[in-house]
């Protein structure tokens, strides 16, 4: 009897293709022990996982500093008088430690988004605590699972038998995550790890799916793009840091964000600047606005971890993602309705909270940029900046610190594109938002599969657009960018090159790729202009040949 | 003695996580009482838990207040650490 292949969908903290046995990491020492007798158990396990994270060497920078956080909160007078304090009012050794670590986390967690993010590093102290000398040993290619892991877990054993880690409640950029990613071993949560049994035959795959019981063909098939993915990536390392180039001129290259998390992670990759910061996710989440002192804090520590252009876009509400909290009417077309800044602009309040918490921020973090989302007209980008100036004004009456930061349009309405060379001068920059300006130009509704066909970025129509909004940015001295999903597509990244394309915004992890593909490009010019949309083979080709050199 | 001193901090990321390990490293070298005051708020400025707690940000302006043998000792080095941004890099 063979058992049917089963995929459950993760969320990737490290890519990669691992293949192996289930092993469930699960520890169970409990201490029942109370009074006198519990406090000297508790010695004893504080000074044998001292001693063990003192013998820990030669780790990452990273992968250090959470170990002298417990250092620091085992030696903590606070840490054994509330362990104590518990102890004394009856707890057993285990319920005391329990408990003072999860007050511990949470009291932490509120400090600052770094902290909250290392949460559940935190909250594995007081397993670790009660287990300090359980080492996982195995021989055999395992794929280690439980609810919540941290790098304390791996440290100090053999890991070249770890081809993956699952767990059901885990961060991005959790130590761990970060660890993984140092040692190359895949790593994604958000699965149910209840699920899942010893021993069963798993693979991870680069979507972030778990697969229990894979088939053999679907084994073969992983292991030959795990061999070409590694090739890949370990050329692409190599250009992670570079500058990347275009006849002597400087491209930018960005990361696509959504929260702090997202920030961390990209800085983590050496990002040097955001091309797209989507304020709306953090307001989807919620069922009530975010607070002005709370949208402050995100973009100031958002900001702070890149040296380059940070560019806030302010929150794009509409079409396809609705508010709780404000009463928006049902639109027939909702793509063509009130949306981005036209939503903004209706409900002020909003938009005034979010902008002052954008130019207090900007004044702590010069590489603050603002960026208006949706816009059509003239008149829009004036009323926009006629509330800027009206908070100004009363922020300068009250002393508060502000600074006016560069501002920014989206260009995703055709008209606007074609209109650019009017709408640059009111502004400093501009971004081109190509899955919305494809489908007003095309006029193709991308939630509708039947029409897919149509998304076409190398169509003539869609490029002269594009190279209309590069050129008037151009003879203004000022400079072009594009954070929507053509940025990040290899394919149309030499075409966008050659048009004078001066930012590319995307996806953290495709950034690699992106320079790599430009530095491929040093030494194998295309020249594709004029384009016409017949040349897209030119572009293939220029791709395939490019795959085959980075597998070598 | 008793000795007090204002400090401004200017390291990436304020009093968190590793500075803050790192300060009552150093300070539980020495013979002292040590306090630390930030926005009204006094904590054990030898207990990393009750730093951490308080939120210290980049740029924001703290009290230490040391009492003991080795107050002055304990102070160079915490003003030492402080100026030398914890060895952060930038």
């Amino acid at each position: 009897m063979t058992n049917s292949q089963i995929i459950l969908k993760g969320t990737k903290a490290s890519e990669g293709v691992g293949i192996g046995k289930l092993f469930k990491i699960e520890y169970s020492a409990i201490y029942n022990q109370k009074n006198k007798e519990a406090l000297d158990i508790l010695h004893s396990l504080k000074e044998k996982l001292i001693n063990k994270i003192h013998l820990l060497k030669n780790l990452d920078s990273n992968t250090s500093q959470i170990f002298e956080i417990y250092d620091a909160i085992l030696n903590d007078p606070y840490f054994e008088n509330l362990i104590t304090k518990y102890i004394n009012q009856n707890l057993s050794l285990s319920e005391a430690i329990n408990k003072t670590v999860s007050e511990i986390s949470i009291q932490l967690s509120k400090t600052n988004q770094y902290m909250k993010e290392r949460i559940s590093d935190i909250e594995r102290l007081s397993i670790v605590l009660q287990n300090p000398n359980t080492d996982i040993y195995k021989e055999n290619a395992v794929i280690c699972f439980s609810e919540s892991l941290a790098v304390i877990d791996f440290v100090g054993i053999d890991i070249k038998n770890v081809k993956g880690v699952v767990t059901s409640s885990g961060s991005k950029i959790s130590h761990l995550a970060i660890w993984c990613r140092n040692n190359d071993i895949p790593y994604i949560y958000n699965i149910d790890t209840t699920q899942l049994t010893n021993n069963l035959d798993a693979a991870i795959d680069l979507n972030g799916n778990l697969i229990i019981n894979p088939t053999q063909d679907f084994l073969n098939e992983l292991k030959l793009e795990k061999l070409q993915r590694e090739k890949v990536i370990t050329k692409a390392k190599q250009f992670k840091s570079k500058i990347s180039k275009f006849k002597n001129k400087e491209i930018k290259i960005g990361a696509n964000i959504g929260n702090v998390e997202d920030a961390y992670f990209a800085s983590q990759m050496d990002i040097k600047s955001v091309g797209l910061f989507r304020t709306e996710f953090m307001f989807l989440a919620k069922d009530k606005p975010l607070e002005e002192e709370q949208q402050y804090k995100i973009y100031k520590e958002s900001a702070s971890l890149f040296s380059e252009n940070v560019i806030i876009r302010t929150m794009d509400i509409g079409g396809d993602k609705d508010l709780s909290y404000i009463n928006i009417k049902k639109e027939l077309n909702p793509f063509l309705g009130i949306r981005g800044l036209r939503l903004s602009l209706k409900y002020k309040e909003l938009f005034k909270t979010q902008l002052k918490a954008l130019l207090r921020a900007a004044y702590d973090q010069k590489n603050i940029c603002i960026m208006f989302p949706m816009v059509s007209i003239e008149e829009e980008i004036n009323q926009a900046k006629a509330i800027i100036e009206e908070l100004v004004y009363k922020m300068e009456k009250q002393g508060e610190p502000y600074r006016i930061p560069q501002i920014g349009i989206m260009i995703e309405v055709p008209s606007a594109a074609l209109n650019a060379e009017k709408l640059i001068k009111l502004v400093d920059f501009m971004s081109i938002g190509t899955n919305d300006l494809i489908q007003y130009t095309m006029a193709m509704d991308r939630t509708n599969n039947e029409v897919d066909y149509l998304y076409q970025p190398h169509n003539n129509g869609v490029i002269k657009l594009i190279q209309n909004v590069i050129d008037a940015c151009h003879v203004n001295n000022k400079w072009a960018g594009m954070c929507g999903a053509m940025a990040g597509e290899l394919l149309y990244y030499p075409l966008l090159l050659e048009m004078g394309l001066d930012e590319f915004s995307m996806e953290s992890s495709q950034t690699i790729l992106i320079k790599m593909y430009n530095e491929y490009l040093q030494n194998h010019e295309l020249n594709l202009l004029p384009w016409d949309d017949a040349k897209l083979n030119v572009l293939q080709e220029s791709y395939n040949d490019f795959l085959e050199w980075a597998k070598n | 003695m008793t000795i007090s001193k204002e400090f401004e901090l200017t390291n990436k990321t304020g009093l968190h996580a590793r500075p803050a390990a790192n300060l009552v490293k150093e300070l539980s070298n020495f013979n002292c009482n040590a306090k630390i005051v930030y926005n009204n708020k006094e904590v054990n400025a030898k207990s990393f838990i009750s730093i951490t707690s308080l939120g210290i940000e980049k740029g924001s302006k703290i009290t230490v207040i040391l009492d003991g043998p080795e107050a002055q000792e304990a102070m160079q080095t915490v003003e030492n650490l402080i100026n030398t941004k914890f060895g952060e890099e930038e």
